[in-house]
């Protein structure tokens, strides 16, 4: 059995074991005569060369073989060809750790190599042969690049990043942070992260981490920060764990991003709301209130024409008065500011008691109820009967030729299911997808069918805040199926 | 032999809803106390004793949601009942914190306004 001491003691008697050994090594090796010329490349050599066999390679003029590429430096820069580190051994001069980039001009692929030149000389001095070995490192430079890359993302991002260790002192700091804090990077690095923030927000921050440590994850949570000289200012922020490649926590980082002006925004579209709700409601008040009186008093009299003529009226204020609540339901879901009044509630009760409502002022449909889930949940009740009274109305509105409304109520160990099923025109499947969208009416050529489309949006903005989900089916022509469900047990808020 | 008419006393800075509720309420035997000016409201409660106070929320000078906390804190007026009369839907948390009993959402319906004057009326006698 020969070993490899064995070969390279007497290496005339293994010529065959040591080629196969050159031939096969990882890194690329070829040998140039004293003229230039290729007398030997290995298998690897010959990838980064590009040429298909040895033979050919071997054939091929030196001005040919460096023809076929764009050469660089380290920079990138064209190399002067007298720089190639086999053209400096030639010269007698060993060169080693030299960075050159090959790029293929026929099918533009590039590939980097650290390559090492070295003369070999015979007894008397003189150059026989120089050895050029390369080293591809292609996937290295380009995950440097690319790291170099997210470097420079990460360090001009608007965004301030920055990264703490366990004991939350701070790590890393982009250019954004010094913006938007007024530190600049060398007086925060070492500090404790207590210098960006005021003292409540601290013990809310340690918590957040805690939490982290523990596998979770925290995507944009609202707090307030401190700058450099003393604002107190909103942000959001987003906490992400950093880890070693060993996947030991090392730290966190944190983005975080001025909200000051959507906080602003935010406190005028709650005073419009407020303000509009006011200012509009307080003269149907005063309206609803004498239209009533008055049906009242001609019913007295005997009048029973007027009296209709009143609660036509009614009736009308009544609608403006649901325009208004959806239009300020809107807004108020937009600034998210929608409060909800929670209690515990039998589902059945609030589904039995809003279609008897409904049931008086329909006169065509009846609405039939199937099944009871006998659960009490915990929820809104107005915000419950206002999505239920939509889905009833919307069925009976969308099915003017049928009678029958379907309500479907089911549950499961973890929550309840209401389905409102009508028997009419359904929803065509290219506007299935605008449904819960804001001011989408789907049969908009039908003048007669009344509404400006906020009514599914509310609803299902109400059943996402309730935990809920909200979906349906629809048949154009047969009818539509509108579905909510609810957990039984909500994490309280 | 009749009862003594109770006193409803409606604390409302419009002048045009004050009235209605004045003769709704009248025309349904109850005796109105009307107040403008949030900051008279302790005051007027202690020397009339209303029997219910209907309460707008949005008062010039001190909203409903202070009035009622304030009548809370007066050994005199602590237990008048209170509705809170209201444009908006999403106070209620905080007004039933500072002791608010009921709701009636603006605009309302007359036999909505009487359901809840006289749940505290007929409770109270």
């Amino acid at each position: 059995m020969s070993n490899i001491s064995t070969i390279f003691n007497n290496p005339q008697g293994y010529q065959p074991q040591l080629e196969v050994i050159l031939k096969n090594i990882a890194d690329g090796i070829t040998v140039q005569n004293t003229q230039g010329k290729l007398v030997f490349a290995n298998n690897t050599a010959l990838k980064i060369l590009d040429y298909p066999n040895l033979d050919s390679l071997l054939k091929a003029k030196p001005s040919e073989i460096i023809d076929k590429f764009e050469i660089f430096d380290e920079d990138g820069n064209k190399l002067n060809l007298n720089n190639l580190p086999g053209r400096k051994a030639l010269q007698g001069k060993s060169e080693s750790g030299v960075i050159v980039g090959f790029r293929n001009k026929k099918n533009r692929s590039e590939k980097w190599a650290e390559v090492k030149a070295t003369p070999v000389f015979d007894q008397r001095g003189k150059i026989i042969f120089v050895i050029n070995v390369f080293r591809d490192i292609t996937q290295k430079r380009k995950s440097e690049e690319s790291l170099l890359e997210l470097g420079r993302i990460v360090e001009f991002s608007e965004d301030a990043i920055y990264g703490i260790d366990l004991k939350t002192k701070i790590t890393n700091w982009n250019h954004g942070a010094s913006q938007l804090f007024g530190y600049q990077k060398s007086e925060v690095i070492g500090r404790k992260i207590n210098i960006l923030m005021p003292q409540e927000n601290l013990k809310e921050t340690l918590m957040l981490l805690e939490t982290i440590q523990k596998g979770k994850t925290v995507k944009k949570t609202e707090s307030t920060r401190r700058k450099k000289d003393g604002t107190v200012f909103p942000v959001s922020v987003t906490i992400s764990p950093i880890h070693n490649v060993k996947h030991q926590l090392i730290g966190f980082s944190f983005i975080s991003r001025d909200i000051t002006e959507r906080k602003l925004l935010e406190a005028r579209r709650e005073e419009f709301v407020s303000i509009a709700s006011h200012e509009l409601k307080t003269p149907i008040t005063t309206l609803k209130a004498f239209t009533q009186i008055l049906k009242t008093r001609f019913k007295q009299i005997g009048d029973e024409e007027t009296a209709y003529f009143l609660s036509k009226m009614d009736d009308e204020i009544n609608k403006l008065t649901y325009l208004i609540n959806g239009l300020l339901d809107v807004t108020k879901m937009r600034s998210g500011i929608i409060e909800l009044n929670e209690d515990v509630y039998n589902f059945d009760d609030i589904v039995e008691e809003t279609i008897e409502m409904l049931q008086k002022t329909s006169r065509k449909h009846r609405i039939v109820k199937k099944g009871f889930v006998k659960k009490y949940l915990r929820t809104d009740k107005n915000r419950l009967v206002q999505v239920i009274t939509n889905l009833i109305t919307n069925a009976i509105k969308y099915s003017p030729e049928a009678t029958k409304i379907v309500i479907e109520s089911s549950s499961s160990r973890s929550e309840v299911i209401l389905s409102v099923k009508d028997f009419g025109m359904g929803i065509p499947k290219n506007k299935q997808d605008l449904l819960f969208e804001r001011f989408v009416r789907i049969h908009s050529e039908r003048k007669h069918i009344p509404g400006i489309g906020l009514g599914l949006y509310i609803s299902a903005e109400i059943i996402k805040q309730l935990d809920g989900k909200m979906w349906f089916k629809s048949k154009l022509n047969k009818g539509s199926t509108f579905y909510f469900s609810l957990p039984l047990r909500r994490q309280s808020k | 032999m009749k009862n003594p008419k109770k006193t409803v006393m409606v604390v409302e800075d419009d002048r045009d809803i004050s009235e209605v509720l004045k003769i709704l309420l009248e025309e349904n035997n109850f005796k109105v106390e009307t107040v403008f000016d949030g900051h008279d409201v302790e005051k007027i409660s202690v020397s009339k004793k209303p029997d219910l106070i209907l309460l707008d929320l949005w008062m010039q000078g001190m909203n409903g949601i202070e009035i009622a906390a304030r009548l809370r804190k007066n050994s005199k007026t602590e237990k008048i009942p209170i509705v809170l009369v209201s444009a908006s839907s999403d106070v209620q948390k905080k007004a039933t914190e500072a002791g608010v009993n009921d709701f009636l959402a603006k605009p309302f319906e007359i036999e909505e306004l009487l359901e809840k004057v006289n749940k505290y009326i007929l409770k109270k006698a």
